[in-house]
């Protein structure tokens, strides 16, 4: 007796609800458990990326530009030769409609460490208290937030340097520092040894009695309205005589911070809609076999007289389930962890106090993208279930894919080879499945190792291209006068047009080791002028060309005729002689601000701007891979994620459509190693496939990497992609094959052999 | 005794909800004998095919086959003694449909161990060449359970159980596969045990087992064993 029967009262609808609601979904849940288990874990960590990459990237941008202006982070700073009075800076002001404010600071060395004390300003960059409280008296020290968590300071603690004792009052933030370099050439940040602080004025010209102390000064501006930009230094040149001029977007130190956000946002957009689409159209296709291995069900409801749309509908609520579940345990982890991923992202920068809270517009897509998807698929594919015929559904018969088994009958293989062969052949669609995540997650980890090859490729001819001498001390000054030792040379940085990045002219010393920087175009001689690789590869410039550079501080255009190409990969410059650039200057014979020595020179540490030698350079660009490994290995966990879980559900979907076959085998006393070795090897051959096929795509995404490293980063790298690497990467992809398969071994075991020979009939 | 099945117990569920399958069943069986086992739905018939094929296993009791009790038999052991010893014959033919008739009595051949039949003789006898290359699907019911039967006997076991194995064909198609099952029976001299609910079929047996909630409630010698060809099916 049915339920129809048994209560007559009820409508169909209440039955249907009374049925699914009671006992199917139960019933279905335990049969399917792993699938949905799958689908939930699929959907979440997919939800749990694109709710996070969004959060993260809005959160980063939103609250860094946000301190950035409430603090009245500059928009520019300039030196002029002739200082700007009270008077002066009122009147620019009010010229141009822009804020001015010197800004001072005084460094200090104790050991490795460096403290960089700021006299606060009040226009411009205003520090931001984060914990604690302002400094109130003259030895009360607010610190960055880097430094003090890095040498484990707390507001309330004592910190002494050179010999002075300082009470710590809170931890805090300048607009102008979020990205703390210590010299803007520097590569890296320093977090550990170098310190910002911020005191009383008083306490500020107290101190620099105290140390050994470098005061650097310059002025801040916040310009209000950007179309006086080019008169106010047009007036800061003629009539204060300005010789340092630099834009925000050329200060590394504000323009990486805020742009961030950004490039998150743009990278968020390549990957994560790219593995959304995946992991939905994986998701639908298990779904839909779902719903076939189920079509004896559908077609009892549909013989006991359910409406077509009835059943369709209650099978899309079982496929909402773990949509909804996989949407909301991924929101739920965003919210637990996505503040900690944001982390990854801004490790270079200070730690500002983010507001991290899960923006409403991702997390509400990600809620109803899977939901509709997933209920759509099944709705659409038990509406076509039901237009074949009830007996069939009932007999469980597929005349579809009997016709697709026919193959190598007359082939005197194995049945075994045979039985795999179908397999394959017989579900096109669920084989393509296969090697499509197989294909995708060798990628993936193909991409990470290019890219980990890509960049260790250009660490070695990034070091032989800033190292052409193994000492090189920049100095924070022309020097006409005194002979520091070593060969000497000028370097300054020119604007370029259209706000295009800054561009480094390098005077080279006359018969010195640049004479034998190899070329790529033209040959060397003393008037040419020769841009570097990174330009070249940038804005397809060759010999022959011409580019126009920008005097940042007089603004005068100067148009170069490219001689040639210099092997320079890893800065955006142009090499030509010392007399050259002394002439475009516009400075005497002999002033230089870069010595270059194969030897280490005794050179003051106060007329040093920076230092470069080839081993600091090489730890240098050691560490910035260290962070940029723990990237790659993310991705490489993504990739294994990705297959093992892809392979497990389809490998699972084999296991589930073949269990009388494996009962059957059992039955006939094959061992559950035997039964592994026909059912579970069936994809062995698509691993081979997915793997060949990312291969080519591996290279691609080693070119691509270049094309994003010279466009972004303004170096030129070369694609590498190791046989090495290649071989780690098939081991990679492999194990995580057979993780999935061991995962499985399981399920087989499982098999019942009476309850699987009952349900079994062609 | 060849097979020997003793104070067979068999629950499912337990508590108030415990159902016995078996409760304390016995019979045997000699070597070369064609036994049927008869009982209505629900009467424990299949469950007590299952144990003498090592599907499943005892609550309580023993089983002993050939020798060997089986009833204390662990999983893999049970595996090994399938594999060697028994021949299994299903009412719904149970044939894997991704693989053709030939194939399909290549899945038992693959695992006997030296001592299987050949399979194109078996073929021949069972007449199934013409239809050798032919998925299940294919095929009727008849010739499914002809094939059903010639993968079960190309091992060459030492027992064949068929459960309902003519219960899903017509009247022409039963008789012939009950032929099939008398010559296996006759020239390789296996001991047939087939469980059925059609009494016409206990004519050809050696021995009849009669089943009644979980229980044999009789066992006799059949004095007036006919041959298939006489049957009314």
């Amino acid at each position: 007796m049915n339920i129809r029967q048994a209560y007559p009262s009820l409508s169909y609808r209440k039955v249907w609800k009374m049925k699914s609601l009671n006992k199917t979904f139960k019933k279905d849940f335990r049969n399917n458990l792993s699938y949905y288990i799958s689908i939930t874990l699929l959907t979440m960590i997919t939800v749990f990326l694109a709710v996070v990459a969004f959060t993260d990237a809005d959160m980063i941008d939103h609250d860094i530009n946000a301190l950035i202006k409430d603090n009245k982070g500059e928009s520019a700073q300039f030196s002029t030769a002739k200082l700007l009075s009270d008077e002066d800076i009122a009147s620019l002001e009010s010229k141009f409609d822009l804020i001015i404010e010197e800004n001072m600071y005084l460094d200090a060395e104790d050991g490795d460490r460096t403290l960089r004390v700021f006299r606060p300003m009040e226009k411009v960059n205003i520090y931001e208290v984060l914990e604690g409280d302002r400094p109130s008296d003259n030895k009360d020290i607010l610190l960055d937030r880097d430094f003090a968590d890095s040498n484990k300071i707390k507001p309330g603690d004592e910190f002494e340097f050179g010999g002075v004792k300082f009470k710590v009052t809170g931890i805090g933030i300048r607009p102008d520092y979020i990205y703390s370099k210590k010299n803007l050439n520097d590569i890296w940040v320093d977090k550990e040894n170098f310190a910002m602080a911020q005191i009383t004025a008083e306490g500020y010209e107290e101190l620099r009695d105290q140390i050994d102390w470098n005061e650097t000064r310059y002025y801040s501006s916040v310009y209000n309205n950007e179309d006086n930009i080019n008169d106010f230094r047009k007036t800061l040149y003629d009539d204060f005589s300005a010789y340092q001029y630099m834009s925000a977007d050329s200060n590394e130190r504000i323009s990486k911070p805020s742009k961030a956000g950004d490039n998150i946002f743009a990278e968020g957009w390549v990957i994560i809609p790219l593995l959304f689409i995946i992991t939905m159209i994986l998701v639908s296709i298990v779904i839909g076999r779902m719903m076939e291995n189920g079509r004896k069900y559908v077609g009892t409801l549909s013989a006991l007289g359910y409406r077509e749309g009835e059943i369709s509908l209650h099978y899309s609520i079982y496929a909402v389930i773990p949509g909804i579940l996989g949407s909301i345990l991924g929101i739920i982890l965003a919210y637990a962890a996505g503040k900690g991923v944001a982390m990854y992202f801004i490790v270079d920068y200070q730690m500002i106090n983010y507001d991290y809270y899960i923006r409403p517009l991702p997390a509400c897509i990600c809620l109803i993208v899977p939901m509709i998807l997933y209920g759509s698929v099944a709705y659409i594919k038990a509406k076509r279930l039901l237009k074949t015929n009830i007996t069939s559904m009932l007999m469980e018969r597929d005349d579809a894919k009997k016709k697709k088994r026919h193959m190598l009958e007359k082939s005197s293989m194995s049945f075994k080879k045979k039985f795999r062969i179908r397999e394959l052949f017989a579900h096109p669609g669920r084989t393509i499945m296969v090697v499509f995540c197989l294909f995708l997650s060798s990628f993936l980890c193909m991409m990470s190792f290019a890219m980990k090859d890509t960049v260790d490729g250009f660490i070695d001819s990034g070091v032989k291209s800033m190292s052409v001498y193994e000492h090189g001390y920049y100095l924070n000054h022309i020097e006409y006068e005194k002979d520091l030792g070593g060969l000497h040379g000028i370097n300054v940085v020119y604007e370029r047009e259209n706000g295009e990045s800054d561009v480094t002219l390098i005077g080279t010393p006359d018969n010195s080791k640049y004479d034998d920087v190899s070329m790529i175009e033209g040959s060397r001689s003393e008037d040419g002028w020769y841009i570097s690789n990174v330009i070249s590869e940038e804005k397809d410039l060759h010999k022959g060309d011409k580019l126009t550079v920008i005097n940042s501080v007089s603004l005068e255009k100067k148009e170069i005729d490219i001689s040639g190409v210099v092997a320079d990969d890893a800065q955006a410059a142009v090499y030509t002689s010392y007399d050259n650039v002394i002439g475009l200057l516009g400075i005497p014979d002999g002033s230089y601000n870069v010595v270059y020595s194969d030897e280490e020179l005794d050179i003051d540490s106060s007329e040093i701007a920076y230092l470069s030698d080839t081993d600091s350079v090489t730890e240098t660009l050691g560490k910035a891979m260290k962070m940029f490994e723990s990237f790659i290995y993310g991705m490489i966990f993504m990739g294994c994620l990705l297959s093992v879980i892809a392979v497990y559900l389809v490998v699972n979907m084999i296991v589930e459509e073949n269990k009388s076959s494996i009962s059957m085998l059992k039955v006939l006393g094959y061992r559950n190693s035997e039964i592994n070795g026909i059912v579970l090897s069936t994809n062995h051959i698509l691993v081979l496939i997915g793997f060949l096929l990312s291969l080519p795509m591996g290279f691609v995404s080693a070119n691509l990497i270049c094309n994003v490293m010279n466009t972004m980063v303004h170096v030129v790298a070369k694609p590498g992609f190791t046989v090495i690497s290649m071989l780690i990467c098939a081991a990679i992809v492999l194990a995580s094959y057979c993780v999935s398969l061991v995962l499985l071994r399981r399920k087989v075991d499982k098999v019942d052999m009476v309850v699987s020979l009952k349900g079994n009939r062609e | 005794m060849f097979v020997e099945v003793k104070n067979a117990v068999k629950q499912y569920g337990s508590g108030d909800a415990a159902v016995y399958a078996l409760n304390g069943a016995d019979f045997s069986l000699e070597k070369g004998e064609i036994g049927v086992i008869l009982g209505s739905s629900g009467s424990g018939k299949s469950t007590l095919m299952n144990m003498v094929g090592g599907i499943d296993t005892l609550d309580k009791g023993t089983v002993t086959v050939d020798g060997e009790e089986i009833s204390g038999y662990k999983k893999k052991e049970l595996t090994e003694y399938r594999r060697s010893k028994i021949g299994f014959v299903f009412q719904f033919y149970n044939l894997i449909p991704s693989l053709t008739a030939r194939e399909n009595i290549e899945t038992t051949r693959d695992i006997s161990a030296g001592n299987g039949i050949d399979i194109n003789d078996v073929m021949e006898k069972l007449n199934i060449t013409s239809f050798a290359d032919r998925y299940p699907s294919e095929l009727s019911g008849g010739q499914q359970q002809r094939v059903a039967i010639a993968r079960a006997i190309v091992k060459n076991p030492a027992l064949l159980l068929c459960d309902e194995l003519t219960g899903a064909l017509d009247s022409r198609s039963a008789g012939e596969v009950l032929s099939v099952v008398e010559t296996v029976n006759q020239e390789y001299n296996t001991t047939v045990l087939i469980i059925t609910h059609n009494e016409e079929i206990k004519k050809i047996a050696d021995r009849v087992i009669h089943v009644k909630d979980g229980k044999v409630i009789s066992q006799e010698t059949n004095e007036h064993k006919t041959s298939v060809s006489e049957l009314e099916l």
